[in-house]
């Protein structure tokens, strides 16, 4: 082996999938990124960017694996062109959002602090998704307390492939939203079955790559700084904020804002 | 004609931030008129849809598909910018050398605490927000930004007041806090008169008056147009006055205002009587009872002003050789007006100048103004003249999403011919305010167009006389005499007198084919009495630490890079802030967060 890379952090579904000896094959690469396809056109990704994910390796240097490299999974392993990539058992990371129980005081003062962080950030222009979002708002709220299964698919076929980048924003939006509900209380939990009904049927308007991470929303799974974003409240860790916040284009916010919607949809009435 | 081209590009894979990055690039390029860079999802159709960009390719392709879509001016600039975009995905930001900014105030303030100013020049929907958190901060603002509620300017003031802080605004143009100028003051001598002014240009030109005589300026607070109205009650304009009071470098103070509400200036000339040092007052369109009681002179313009407040200093009348407003060159040569020439028309940038043009040429005659002294001379419309008219091109009504005339030229001189092809126009009176925050070099187009429009009336039969009276000082950055000699090359009658200017245009009117003549109402006189209790409440407010005005000045500039420019040729330590309005301006976005951040 010419060589050998160490593996940061592997996500624990991934890990769990190449117990078992598989095959991937190179089908993207980013400036920080690669992205590597398995037999049933599954995506996963192995990133220099120090964030952990459900189906993503975390590395110091990405191997020199061009477009259309074979990669076998041996053991612990990815080889190919003569680098392995290894990782430890520590290295195993847990993607699942432990749940939380926040009385109603602490999630209205979680949402003020997140609302405040908002207003201060800068949002990217983002073709028009700001403003429809700000229309659905009101509309995704109401659908979300009354357990309208009917408004929430309407809302939803509005917002899921809308948007800049390769992750439309109206995805990361629902990705966050998903995984705010559920690692909340009973009442949210119910709501994000609903939710989790309605998306599955409309990940096939969106691109590769987001329906892979709405399909991990639906499991539960978070990416590193938003898992620890959503575990620190009611706190409103500046730290994990602006780490979700920092994420692509106009992602960053439009996670904060899908956690805000979970948070603050039992309370949020027109005025 | 605007067409549109698309370019797909198949199952391809790039970050975010770099088609951010590759839209906003072919955007700027030449003849782009918009361009978008997306994933062609069903739902982003549609938002290309909206903005005119979708054409059947992009229609027709996979969610998988990116589409770079151009509209432009035509077909070549299309293809240009499309030819592009390969060079531009290779680009990579380049930010490692700028200069660090940052993105909040909060963030501002932690890496400078030694600011204890802020200055504020963002949209006035935003600006309250920001003085709001500029306060809580327990920073003075400097609020330059305009169209604020008069609710939103009530409520900042009185809690400045209570903290102990200064909010100098909104709509404050001027100041300068320790000899730093803020907004557009300009370079004048540190000395032993203050000034507070509900007025920017007022300050300006007080400031200079007392600089030509030799003297020099100690402080100069603005207070905003509105302080003194029944409303705010004066409170930045009481404040100021006390802190000069106890200012131990200051000996004579001036007050100076736009047209004030009767029962608040009575309130301040009050406050000012009871201030045990000199105060020269200005308030323009009142006729006081006397000229002096007391400690208190009335002035009736702003150049006798400042002169009193430098008699005040040096105890003897000024040499005429430092009064300002002299007349520079000889009465023009009567004759040559064609017959229906007959009014003149004055585009101001500066409010208080121009309420002065209408005390004084209206003494005889009816002046019109989007901005009247009496209320029965408002223009129908700002945007058009009638009969003798003085317009203040930088009243709230043109400055929405435009830049103050005084640094950008473009409203005036689009005004000035205007008003030059209106066959019954013969003079055109004209400021030009130099100093810091304003344009660099204004003569420069202003006189391109003074030729310009001199020359088309000429050959139309007519004589036009441009007359702009240059107001700034020897050390301002503009150089002083340039800017009038490129003004006189021009042909127009150059005073570095607002005064003078008048005086001048005065001079010219008479030979016109008579205007209307009418004897000016003048407004009320102040009250000095039955304003006890406002007093009473007025004076009831934690007063300002004095060590901020004798510091080293260091400021936060929130918004206009000219004032960020001036506080660092000043060589003030200043940070800019790289502010962006909230939630990217959506306004519906904004005010689902407004409405959860007030919860």
């Amino acid at each position: 082996m010419n060589r050998v890379l160490q593996a940061d952090s592997i996500g624990e579904p991934f890990a769990n999938w190449l117990r078992t000896n598989r095959t991937l094959t190179v089908v993207a690469r980013y400036e920080r990124t690669l992205h590597l396809q398995s037999a049933g056109q599954q995506l996963w990704a192995i990133t220099a960017y120090p964030d952990p994910g459900p189906s993503r390796i975390v590395v110091p240097d990405l191997p020199a694996w061009s477009l259309g490299t074979r990669v076998e999974s041996i053991r612990q392993s990815l080889i190919a062109d003569g680098v392995q990539l290894y990782w430890q058992p520590a290295a195993v990371w847990d993607a699942q959002v432990r749940r939380r129980r926040l009385t109603l005081a602490e999630r209205q003062s979680a949402a003020c602090a997140l609302a405040q962080s908002l207003n201060d950030w800068h949002f990217r222009a983002a073709r028009g998704f700001w403003n429809l979002l700000g229309d659905l708002w009101q509309p995704l709220a109401d659908a979300l307390r009354q357990h309208d299964p009917r408004a929430l698919r309407s809302i939803c076929a509005r917002l899921i492939g809308c948007g800049p980048g390769l992750t439309p924003t109206g995805d990361d939006f629902t990705q966050s939203l998903l995984i705010t509900l559920v690692s909340g209380d009973k009442v949210d939990r119910a709501v994000f079955l609903e939710l989790k009904q309605v998306i599955a049927s409309l990940t096939p308007l969106t691109t590769r790559v987001s329906q892979m991470f709405l399909r991990e929303a639906c499991r539960g799974w978070a990416f590193g700084s938003l898992k620890a974003f959503l575990e620190a409240l009611p706190e409103v860790s500046l730290l994990y904020l602006s780490q979700v916040l920092d994420v692509g284009s106009t992602s960053g916010p439009a996670y904060v804002l899908g956690v805000l919607a979970g948070l603050s949809y039992p309370s949020f009435d027109t005025p | 004609m605007n067409t549109v081209q698309t370019q797909i590009r198949r199952s391809v894979y790039y970050d975010s931030v770099v088609l951010m990055q590759l839209q906003k690039s072919l955007g700027a390029l030449p003849g782009v008129l918009d361009a978008g860079v997306i994933m062609c999802t069903d739902a982003n159709k549609q938002l290309l849809a909206q903005s005119h960009l979708l054409t059947p390719e992009a229609e027709h392709a996979r969610a998988e598909d990116l589409a770079i879509a151009i509209r432009a001016e035509d077909e070549t600039a299309a293809a240009a910018a499309l030819a592009q975009v390969e060079e531009l995905l290779k680009q990579r930001r380049q930010v490692a050398d700028e200069e660090y900014r940052p993105k909040s105030l909060e963030a501002a303030v932690q890496r400078s605490p030694e600011a204890r100013w802020v200055l504020i020049s963002i949209p006035g929907r935003y600006a309250a927000d920001v003085a709001r958190q500029a306060l809580a901060l327990g920073r003075h603002v400097f609020l330059y930004s305009d169209n604020l509620s008069l609710a939103d300017e009530v409520q900042l003031k009185q809690t400045a007041r209570e903290k102990g802080l200064l909010v100098m605004g909104p709509d404050c143009g001027t100041a300068i806090i320790n000899g730093c100028g803020l907004g557009f003051a300009n370079r004048v001598r540190r000395g032993r008169i203050g000034i507070v002014g509900a007025s920017g240009t007022g300050i300006q030109t007080i400031s200079i008056a007392i600089h030509r005589a030799g003297e020099g300026v100690s402080h100069a607070i603005g207070t905003g147009t509105r302080d003194l109205s029944d409303a705010v009650g004066a409170v930045t304009t009481l404040q100021g006055l006390d802190i000069l009071r106890r200012d131990p470098h200051t000996d004579v103070i001036v007050l100076v205002s736009k047209p004030p509400s009767v029962t608040v200036a009575g309130m301040v000339v009050e406050a000012a009587q009871r201030c045990g040092k000199p105060v020269v007052v200005n308030f323009i369109g009142y006729v006081p009872s006397t000229l002096q009681e007391a400690n208190l002179y009335f002035a009736s313009t702003l150049e006798e002003a400042a002169e009193q407040a430098v008699e005040r200093v040096i105890h003897h009348p000024i040499a005429h050789a430092q009064r300002a407003h002299d007349l520079m060159q000889e009465p023009p040569t009567p004759g040559g007006y064609a017959r229906g020439q007959r009014y003149l028309r004055g585009l101001y940038s500066g409010g208080t100048l121009a309420y002065e043009a209408q005390l004084v040429l209206g003494a005889h005659r009816d002046i019109y103004s989007n901005a009247p002294l009496d209320p029965a001379r408002r223009l129908a419309s700002p945007a058009s003249s009638r009969e003798h008219a003085i317009i203040v091109l930088g009243a709230d009504e043109f400055m929405v999403g435009r830049l103050h005339p005084m640094i950008d030229n473009d409203l005036r001189i689009r005004r000035l011919r205007q008003e030059a092809a209106d066959p019954e126009v013969a003079v055109l009176l004209l400021d030009v305010l130099l100093g810091y925050g304003a344009h660099p070099d204004p003569a420069r187009e202003l006189a391109e167009a003074i030729a310009d429009v001199k020359l088309r009336a000429t050959q139309a039969g007519r004589t036009l006389e441009v007359v702009a009276a240059v107001i700034g000082t020897d050390e301002d950055v503009q150089d002083h005499a340039r800017q009038m000699e490129l003004l006189r090359q021009a042909g127009a009658w150059v005073e570095s007198s607002h005064l003078a200017a008048l005086r001048r245009a005065e001079s010219i009117i008479p030979q016109l084919n008579g205007a209307g003549r009418i004897a000016y109402k003048k407004s009320d006189a102040v009250q000095p009495v039955n304003a006890q209790e406002k007093i009473a409440n007025a004076v009831t407010f934690t007063p300002v630490d004095l060590s901020a005005f004798q510091e080293s000045f260091a400021a936060i500039n929130i918004g206009l890079e000219g004032f960020f420019e001036s506080l660092k040729l000043q060589n003030v330590p200043t940070i800019q802030v790289d502010w962006r309005p909230p939630a990217g301006g959506n306004e519906k976005l904004m005010a689902i967060l407004a409405r959860m951040k007030n919860q």
